[in-house]
């Protein structure tokens, strides 16, 4: 490295300097007649010094300017590091990130000062940005005349914090994302991804197409380089994580339901529509709805307390403004499955409880549940399926397989612990819509420097 | 008519002689000046490079090819550069080595993807014109830009 190189070469050359002009023979200074003679050694001497610390005072600048670019980038790479450490490690090691980047950077931790918030800039008291200042003192010789310290300061400062950046579809927020044996998936205007670290999104070779705009990982993808793979923005591995608009569901507070708000305690088959409970009452034990021809549940918030509800063997379902609601301490399972036609819509405004506007499906998740074998949401063989609204089952296997749509539904932000898809033939995640129907949707986080 | 000067009072000479023996010191001084000159300015370029290789790092860190030629292509037209392999490494919080595309680290009651550091380098020998600044500064025969990177 160069660092501080123009200084020594300037000492150096100001003592090589005057050992070489010892060995001049300068002339000595004659009487008045010839005094003519020495004006050229003393030209020479005069505007060899100025040359000589011109040249000094231009290779000190450049090595201001070298210190100065480093520092830059540095506090760059530190407030970067920073930002995408927060959310993830916390305050105090994103504090700890943005020193260390520095000090792989060749600059100490004297040099070094984090801000979180910044308090300075557009961004002073962001408590998402960290600003990374760096004071390195650059020693000067020659060029101390002119500017009176002995010293210069390489002064240069960074702030970047996480930005929330595109809209995704699907969101594993405990597990991994896998997508195969699809003939199409389409996620043409919406991410997907996984925060899962290690491999968390798979897309094996055994599907056919893949659209989506992008992917996101925490950790790594298992299959993204597939050339095969339509994404967009590409995919982003070892990435914030995403965030996720549901995390508030998690410490909601639910009434215990029982007595004669219960709406049954016994498991109950129903050959058609049940009605909706409300969140002051709940269906206590598992209800099935199948083995009929066309089933249509009125608007409303169905709530099931440690129960089960399984759709399935029926000609159609629908249900228009209806949010299905999971609670208890053991909350149950969801299955749609073995139906040609469902139709299901959140409500813009739940008029239950707005926490549930646009929340189509929800499960409380204290604990990891289900597995491919036996999922907790199971959406299966269904040849026209038009879900529209948010479905949030933290810390569930969600499975949807065999499914395709004709509709294409504007809105479907589904959030989950670990999500399978495979055989889909043709089916479209999409969230555009969502702002419009109430639907809170995921996004992906990028560091970005802001200043 | 003028007597004709003494040979010893000839100011000709004394002008040649002088150039002649301060001639080659300025000569290397200032060819010094420009290595090193140089030298600052092509650091510089390095730096640079490695920072838009950087910048490409923290939106494709695996893309090891992709960083490798945004920095081959800022640099164009130069010869001799050394591109280091800018492959991520990972470790946990606690220091221990973890695989970068399967690792996991515990963090607290939880776990987490492990730390990712990715350092861009590129360098460049520098063919000094001045054997002055060979002697005064060996470490200016290689020229070097480099960022390091964090990731989590």
């Amino acid at each position: 490295m160069l660092r501080g190189a123009g200084t020594r070469f300037v000492a150096r050359l100001a003592i090589g300097a005057a050992a070489g002009f010892k060995h001049i023979a300068w002339p000595r200074i004659q009487s008045a007649a010839q005094g003519r003679r020495g004006a050229t050694a003393a030209l020479v001497a005069v505007s060899a010094s100025v040359l000589l610390g011109m040249a000094a005072l231009a290779m000190e600048g450049g090595d201001i300017y070298l210190n100065r670019l480093n520092a830059q980038t540095s506090a760059d790479a530190a407030a970067m590091a920073a930002a995408s450490a927060y959310q993830y490690r916390g305050r105090s090691a994103a504090l700890a990130a943005a020193v260390e980047v520095a000090g792989r950077n060749g600059f100490t931790a004297a040099m070094v000062t984090v801000n979180n918030p910044p308090t300075s800039g557009s961004a002073t008291g962001n408590t998402n940005a960290f600003e990374v200042l760096i004071n390195k003192p650059v020693p000067v010789s020659l060029s101390t005349a002119f500017l009176g310290a002995a010293s210069v300061m390489a002064s240069r400062r960074s702030v970047a914090g996480l930005q929330l950046n595109s809209r995704a579809c699907i969101l594993a927020t405990s597990g991994s994302v896998t997508v195969q044996n699809s003939s199409s998936f389409n996620a043409a205007n919406c991410y997907v991804g996984s925060n899962l670290p290690g491999v968390g999104v798979n897309i094996p070779q055994s599907n056919n197409q893949v659209v989506a705009q992008g992917i996101t990982a925490v950790g790594t993808c298992s299959g993204c380089n597939n050339v095969r793979w339509s994404f967009a923005q590409g995919y982003q591995e070892h990435s914030p994580p995403m965030s996720n608009p549901y995390a508030f569901l998690d410490s909601k507070a639910h009434p215990t339901i029982s007595g004669a708000s219960c709406l049954n305690t016994t498991p109950l088959n129903a050959r058609g529509p049940i009605l909706p409970s409300g969140t002051s009452k709940a269906y206590c034990a598992s209800v099935t709805v199948s083995n009929t021809s066309a089933v249509t549940f009125s608007p409303g918030t169905y709530v099931f307390q440690n129960a089960s509800l399984t759709i399935g063997s029926i000609a159609s379902f629908a249900c228009a403004g209806c949010s299905f609601i999971f609670l208890g301490s053991n909350p149950g399972t969801l299955s749609i499955s073995n139906t040609s036609t469902v139709t299901i819509s959140a409500p813009t405004t739940n008029s239950s409880d707005s926490d549930y506007d646009g929340v189509l499906f929800h499960r409380l998740g204290p604990s990891a549940t289900g597995s491919s074998g036996a999922p907790t949401l199971n959406l299966q063989s269904v040849s026209s399926f038009n879900l529209s609204g948010g479905i949030y089952f933290p810390n569930a296997y969600i499975k949807i397989g065999n499914v395709s749509s004709n509709a294409n539904t504007g809105c479907l932000a589904l959030v989950g612990g670990t999500i399978e898809i495979g055989s889909l033939s043709s089916y479209r995640f999409d969230v555009s819509t969502c702002a419009s129907q109430g639907t809170r949707v995921p996004g992906t986080q990028t560091a970005r420097l802001m200043e | 008519m003028a007597p004709p000067r003494p040979a010893l009072a000839s100011r000709r000479g004394i002008a040649a002689a002088e150039f002649a023996l301060i001639a080659p010191v300025v000569i290397l001084v200032f060819l010094s000046v420009y290595d090193v000159g140089r030298a600052v300015w092509r650091t510089m370029q390095l730096e640079t490079a490695a920072r838009i290789g950087a910048q490409y790092a923290f939106a494709n860190p695996t893309d090891t090819a992709g960083i490798t030629s945004r920095v081959q292509a800022s640099l164009a037209g130069w010869t001799g550069l050394t591109i280091a392999s800018p492959t991520m490494a990972c470790q946990c919080d606690n220091g221990t080595a973890a695989n970068c595309s399967t690792g996991t680290c515990p963090f607290g009651a939880g776990t987490v993807s492990p730390i990712g550091y990715i350092t861009v380098t590129v360098t460049q020998p520098l063919s000094f014109i001045s054997p002055l600044t060979a002697a005064l500064f060996p470490t200016m025969a290689t020229l070097r830009g480099s960022v390091a990177l964090r990731f989590h």
